[in-house]
């Protein structure tokens, strides 16, 4: 579905992200991710970075529903310390949203997509490899 | 002679497609230890069980024709359980993997984790480059298994309430499940029937669990040499498994210290109690029911009787080995 020109960005954004939101719970229920909380500051720097490149309302929920868990996946995984007793939860929901990431990709027939997101995230991995 | 040989299944193909997955990422020549991390993993061997598991899913189908797709996938699965191994290890702080180092002993848990997520990265990468969505739903569904039963024994820890229901609905998320997707989606890629795949998914469950029981006696009989690994780690790290599970009341009574958690003379009197005791004996009966299920599903399966064979060798595998 494109935006309509007569319809303003403002509602769209809103729409937008509420359709991300509840995808997003949706898959997290799925995950079995307990007690979480969705970090709309992280939908909004991805809406941010996808909004220029397209206009398509179907394709930029999906899009940011799958960066979404790439980056929490990304993110509990290089927040794991050395000797940490938080280490397993973080390594375990990493992979879980690693999981939901290729799940989502699955379903919303985006493969196409993930293999360019995917190859993004090793470079990410092979960073934060030789950073830390 | 190693499973891979018992099943007749081409070892040295199956090593070459894992390693080319590596050796051919042009990102990893971004960092020589990372790579040399994931080489020296995947040669410092292993069982293989899931390729085998997948390959001989394939003999249930057209694997002939199909058999580098087949070959390229039980890579693929291997490299997926190998990520997963180097994340285990760093959730159960483990030191030692296959008689080597672990991955976090060398490098850190920092670089291990990362190093564990990139292998599965990579996998899916190439991963995605296979057409059939129903491997990728698949095997996406027994990694989310994976994922769950590892949440359940990290928040199950030390947790002695377990009982066997609760034991066996872990292992069946931890490991039974992806073992079911390599069988069936072996018998995907090879374009076997349907009913004979959704038997083999099944038959795999049975198979899975109860290669998971014999894990779980493994660590409390085997000697830490041949394990790999330091004996009663299991207990000793507070995961409460079956052997444990039917020696609780004898445990109970001699070592209720043990029943803390955080007694670590009375959880190591435990681990020899559990030994001696007939909870192994018990153990071993309770395998051996999933795996009679799992023979009578397969006898089921019209014909490939080569491909039959070989399934009914890696059963008797999983009660045999010793590591």
């Amino acid at each position: 579905m494109t935006v309509p020109a007569f319809i303003s960005k403002g509602i769209m954004e809103n729409l937008i992200k509420e359709n991300v939101e509840n995808i997003i719970n949706e898959y997290i229920k799925h995950g079995r991710i307990r007690n979480y909380k969705i970090k709309k500051k992280l939908i909004d720097s991805i809406f941010k970075e996808l909004n220029a490149a397209e206009t398509d309302i179907d394709i930029m929920v999906r899009r940011i529903v799958i960066n979404y868990f790439l980056n929490e996946a990304y993110f509990n995984h290089c927040a794991v310390e050395e000797e940490n007793k938080n280490n397993a939860h973080l390594v375990i929901y990493g992979d879980i949203f690693g999981v939901l990431y290729h799940k989502a990709v699955i379903d919303f027939d985006e493969i196409e997509y993930g293999k360019k997101l995917i190859g993004e995230l090793k470079r990410l991995y092979i960073d934060a490899f030789i950073n830390k | 002679m190693d499973l891979l040989e018992k099943l007749s299944i081409e070892k040295d193909k199956i090593e070459k497609h894992l390693e080319e997955l590596f050796l051919c990422d042009k990102e990893l020549e971004g960092s020589i230890e990372l790579k040399d991390l994931i080489i020296e993993l995947i040669r410092s061997g292993g069982k293989r069980l899931r390729p085998a598991l997948l390959i001989t899913g394939a003999g249930f189908g057209n694997f002939d024709c199909k058999k580098n797709d087949v070959y390229r996938a039980a890579a693929m699965v291997e490299a997926i359980h190998l990520s997963s191994l180097v994340h285990d290890d760093v959730i159960d702080n483990s030191k030692k993997r296959r008689n080597s180092r672990s991955v976090n002993a060398k490098a850190g848990d920092k670089k291990a984790v990362l190093a564990g997520s990139y292998i599965f990265c990579r996998t899916v990468e190439v991963f995605s480059k296979e057409n059939n969505i129903q491997e990728h739903k698949t095997i996406n569904d027994g990694l989310m298994a994976m994922c769950h039963g590892e949440l359940q024994q990290v928040d199950e820890k030390y947790d002695f309430d377990i009982d066997v229901k609760k034991y066996l609905k872990k292992s069946v998320a931890k490991t039974a499940k992806l073992i079911s997707a390599c069988l069936f989606s072996g018998a995907a890629i090879a374009k076997a029937d349907e009913k004979t795949a959704q038997i083999l998914a099944k038959a795999g469950l049975e198979i899975g669990t109860a290669f998971q029981i014999v894990d779980d006696i493994l660590d409390f009989t085997k000697d830490s040499d041949i394990l790999g690994k330091p004996s009663g780690n299991d207990l000793i790290n507070g995961n409460i498994t079956l052997p444990v599970i039917y020696a609780k009341a004898e445990i109970k009574k001699r070592f209720p210290g043990a029943l803390q958690g955080n007694d670590k003379e009375a959880l190591k009197n435990a681990v020899s109690l559990i030994k001696q005791s007939d909870s192994i004996d018990r153990c071993y009966a309770l395998c051996d029911k999933f795996l009679v299920k799992a023979k009578k599903r397969i006898e089921k399966i019209n014909g490939f009787s080569d491909a039959k064979t070989k399934l009914y060798k890696i059963i008797e595998y999983v009660t045999m080995r010793e590591y």
